[in-house]
Order: C-alpha cells, then structure tokens, then sequence
C-alpha cells in the first residue's frame, strides 16, 4: 500500500477512537512493523505542523492520540464548552514532581523529602487522574508504589517521562558551584 | 521580632527552613545554626497552635535544629575516614533535595499552561460498531466434534434416564408435567457454565429429571454455542465433551 493510503488510514483511526491509541494497535491495522509504523507517524505530525493544521498529533509514551493546537483555544472555547480544569496547588505541584521524577515512589519517600505528611497531596494527584498506583514495594508492610498516569502527560504537554524538564544548565552550574563549597565547609557558629 | 507570616505560606518545616535561608542570604552549605534557630523559634512561638499535626512536624525540626546547635558546640566526632563530621550535614542534603524538587515543581507549573490549552475529542464509535461481536465460527467450535458423538451422548443419558425409571412407582398415577421453556433453561444453563466455568456435557444432562428437560437443555447449549458463550471441545475420541464458558470480551472504552 502506498504511504498516502497508510496515512489516510492512521488519520482515520486516531479520530475515530479519540482516545490515545497504542501504536502496536495501529501497527497491526497497516500490517507493518511498529519501527515503520512509528516513523509514519512522525512524518504526519511533521506535515500537520508544516501545513499549519488546526489538529496534531501528540505522543504520549507509546501511544498517539489527536488533540487541537494550543494557539486555537481562545476560537475553540467560543464554540466548545469546557469543563472547568482542577488548579494545582503549590502543594500538590511539589508532590508531583517527586513522583514524576523519583517514580515509583512511595508515600514514606514523598514524606522523607518533603519533611511533612503528604496524604491529602497524593490522594487528591490520583483523584484528578494524574497518579496512580503502579505496585507494590517488596517490603515489610507492601508499600504502595506511586507514578504517573498517560493524564499527566497530556497535562503537561510532556512526549513521555524521559522528556521530562531538566534542571537547566544554569541551576546545575549553580548547584555545582554549591556542592563545591561544600567541600570546604566553613563552620562559623 | 516577631515574623508577620501566615503559616499557609509555608508548606513545612523545610520549607520555612528555605524561606529564612534565602530571607537572611545564607549559604546553604554554611547555616549558621544559632542564628537560624532562633528565627525558626521565634516562628513557631507566632504559630497559630491550631493543628497539631501540622505543629508536630515544625517541632520535630525544631528538635533536630536544637540537637545540630548543640553538636556544634562540642568537639567534632570522628567518622571511619578520621574526617570530622559535620552536624548539619545531613539537614543540608535534605534541603538540597526539597530545593531541587520544589524547582522542579515550578518548572511543571509552567508546563501545565499548554496542556490545559489542548482540546481532546470523546471517542464516538457509533454503537453498532462498538458493539459489533465477530461472527462465531461454527467449525472451530465444534472443532473435531461431529454430529454423530453428540448424537451418541444425547442416546446414551436417554438411555440412563429410562434406567431410572423405578418400573414400580412408575405405574402410580401422573405427575403433573412440569413446564420448561427454552428461554429458562437458557439462563440456567448459563448460571451453570458461570459458576462451573469448565463442565461435562454429561453431567450437565445427568443432572436432568426428565427426557423433556434433556431436550430442552440440549438446545440451549447448542443455542449458547451459536451465540459464542460457550465452547465444547473434546480431548480424545469417545471422551466425554466439555464444555468451556466464554469470558465476556468486553472491551475497555475510556469515557
């Protein structure tokens, strides 16, 4: 089959379902390998952003699913309600971010780091879908492990968790140069 | 002095213990113990002494601030590599971490803005298409099961059935015929699969009290099989068939 046909079909597929779709899924409709399938995939959303489309397409780990450009939200919400989205507290941003970068974690070791209780953060983060449980610690007591679901991808317009924000170049400089006082540690009481 | 701060600002005591680090420009690498505690004293002495839970966590720290004052002032321990430790070091990597994390939490309130910005569309599979059940292929159910086995178990538990018969107190008067649709047995042999999961085709029928109820029973497994519930097969020639329920495929859609 030629690629416009394989496109077409994708294109189809990614609107019908609506919801994101695995790419071994898509793989096995086109009938071709993930690797090629994956690179399909790739070409469209470099098209849609060349031609200027109102949709693209977004990666969410291994899985694509279709959603509109940011820039057209003020158009988007003369026309489509909606529903109103939960404000992130300071405290749960922080909660968060330990999980997202220290996944999987559990409550004790939210806890450990931010030197207070954090049930209240961490129920209200799976309340809103953006973590979940992803196993158990094999550990006296079987503590829950905590990570992040596909929700928090989307949210935070994140492609999977290795692209994750970085610290960057400046603040590791920063800390760098901290870490190296350190190492002479001047003790004035 | 006392410090006109609501304690809301504050998430815990690692994060006052920042505020006043940053407040008094210090070095994290080098808090100057006393001058830190007091501050964080006098803190807690303004706080509000509502919640306990949330007081006990900003003492505890206070404790563990006390105890690094007082290590300061004695003559340093000795660690294995004959360096001397440093009682704040361990409040100081602690801090480090909460500082690296609590960026880390800005870098992510930046970040939300554009997903909230996106619009996502409802999955819309018309309903005869979700609900759309693969036609079942007879031949595979019935695999290597030809008509004449099943003709040859349905003869043999007839058979048995009429062995049953007490020749005797089967010359007393008639027992009222009872009733049995085909819509009732179906369900009850579809109670019987659920709860049996894998079953004998035999003792299914054995189970039966009558010829009529054989029958019936007999149609609604072919029935079940039409519709894909349930699944016979057989392992050797002559073995007895057995039936197999079908789980519900139903496929997860995400509202």
């Amino acid at each position: 089959m030629e690629i416009k046909r394989l496109e077409s079909i994708i294109e189809a597929i990614l609107f019908t379902m609506g919801d994101s779709v695995e790419i071994e899924k898509i793989a096995s409709v086109i009938e071709h390998d993930v690797a090629t399938t994956r690179k399909l995939i790739h070409n469209m959303m470099d098209k849609y952003e060349e031609e200027d489309r109102g949709v693209r397409i977004i990666e969410l780990e291994n899985s694509y699913q279709m959603c509109t450009k940011t820039e057209l939200y003020e158009y988007l919400i003369r026309v489509a309600k909606q529903p109103k989205k939960y404000v992130l507290t300071d405290v749960m941003l922080e909660t968060l971010a330990i999980i997202a970068y220290k996944q999987p974690v559990t409550r004790l070791e939210i806890e450990k780091i931010r030197g207070v209780k954090s049930d209240h953060a961490v129920n209200k983060l799976i309340e809103y879908d953006l973590v979940c449980e992803v196993g158990r610690l094999d550990a006296p007591g079987r503590p829950i492990l905590f990570g992040t679901t596909e929700e928090f991808l989307r949210r935070f317009s994140v492609h999977s968790l290795d692209d994750l924000p970085g610290i960057d170049e400046e603040r590791i400089e920063m800390f760098k140069e901290e870490a190296e006082d350190e190492a002479q540690l001047k003790l004035d009481i | 002095m006392g410090i006109p701060v609501k304690l809301q600002v504050f998430e815990g005591p690692l994060d006052l213990l920042l505020h006043l680090i940053d407040k008094n420009k210090i070095d994290i690498y080098d808090i100057p113990i006393v001058e830190i505690t007091n501050q964080y004293m006098e803190y807690i002495h303004a706080m509000d002494r509502e919640d306990l839970n949330v007081m006990s966590e900003f003492l505890l720290m206070a404790a563990t601030l006390l105890d690094i004052k007082c290590r300061m002032l004695l003559p340093r321990e000795v660690n294995e590599e004959g360096e001397e430790e440093d009682p704040r070091r361990e409040l100081v990597e602690q801090l480090l971490q909460y500082k690296m994390y609590k960026y880390m939490s800005y870098e992510l309130r930046d970040r939300q803005i554009d997903g909230q910005r996106m619009m996502y569309k409802a999955s819309t599979i018309p309903k005869e298409v979700q609900e759309y059940v693969e036609p079942v292929d007879l031949d595979m159910l019935l695999t290597d099961l030809s008509l004449g086995k099943l003709n040859r178990i349905f003869r043999d538990v007839m058979k048995r059935q009429t062995d049953k018969i007490d020749p005797i107190r089967s010359k007393y008067g008639k027992i009222e015929k009872e009733e049995v649709t085909l819509p009732e047995k179906l369900l009850y042999v579809e109670e019987y699969a659920k709860v049996h999961r894998n079953f004998s085709f035999r003792d299914l029928l054995e189970r039966q009290s009558s010829k009529f109820q054989v029958i019936v029973t007999f149609l609604a497994i072919l029935e079940l099989m039409k519709v894909g519930k349930i699944q016979i097969y057989q392992e050797h020639t002559f073995d007895d068939i057995l039936i197999t329920a079908i789980e519900d495929s139903e496929e997860k859609h995400g509202n």
